[in-house]
């Protein structure tokens, strides 16, 4: 029963900190969940977009304005990033961003939008590319579906 | 989606091959990507015998959707 107890305890501190560390949108500086909308508005006031996926997934579309620092390089190129600008972080479902967040927080980054939907539950228009799928691709005399996807 | 792709794979193994492109990790799915013009993930795209893509879905689909796209190819 004190087991149960204490990891009731220690579930309770764990989702609360993380609501302290990812709360929701309220202005003035910390570490913030957005929405798209809330990535537009922060773009408008001077945030910097940075969308940490791979190279390959960034070139397939992204938010405008954004540049790509994957998730795996952040701590190396942010190192030399301005602390008191503020940023918006992204990736394909919010897991990847979790992570460069947190990194940027552990580097003192005190004013962070996190779009932590992805880029998955962007509205907005993506910078590349056409909307409409079109084009040839080589078969062997029959059908193909392709599934274009990632991982995380 | 994978388990749902997996499932359609068996179903239509005779009649559609289903390729299954990682843009995270595989250099010719980025590029294939690129030349088709795939702007999201997951996105499907539907390819003729002869090669002309014919259906896209973009997104998260049911498999009665899918399955409507891949018996449209037959």
């Amino acid at each position: 029963m004190k087991k149960a107890i204490i990891w009731i305890v220690l579930a309770v501190a764990i989702v609360a900190g993380v609501a302290l560390a990812f709360r929701p949108s309220g202005g003035g500086g910390g570490i913030r969940n957005v929405d798209a909308a809330g990535v537009t508005a922060a773009q408008e006031a001077g945030a910097q977009v940075v969308d940490v996926r791979t190279g390959g997934e960034y070139q397939l579309g992204h938010i405008p304005g954004a540049i790509n620092v994957p998730v795996d390089e952040i701590a190396q190129t942010a190192a030399s990033w301005d602390r008191a600008t503020s940023y918006v972080v992204y990736c394909a479902t919010g897991s990847r961003s979790v992570a460069a967040v947190s990194t940027m927080q552990s580097m003192g980054f005190t004013n962070i939008d996190h779009f932590n939907a992805g880029i998955q539950a962007w509205t907005g228009q993506l910078d590349t590319g056409t909307a409409k799928v079109t084009g040839t691709v080589e078969t062997a005399g029959k059908p193909v579906m392709l599934e274009f996807y990632t991982d995380s | 989606m994978k388990p749902l792709v997996e499932g359609l794979e068996k179903t239509y193994k005779d009649k559609v091959e289903v390729r299954r492109l990682n843009v995270e990790t595989d250099q010719a799915a980025v590029a294939l990507a690129e030349k088709l013009g795939v702007q999201y993930v997951p996105t499907f795209v539907f390819v003729t015998a002869d090669g002309v893509t014919s259906k896209t879905l973009v997104g998260e689909q049911s498999e009665a959707t899918m399955k409507a796209a891949l018996d449209a190819l037959q």
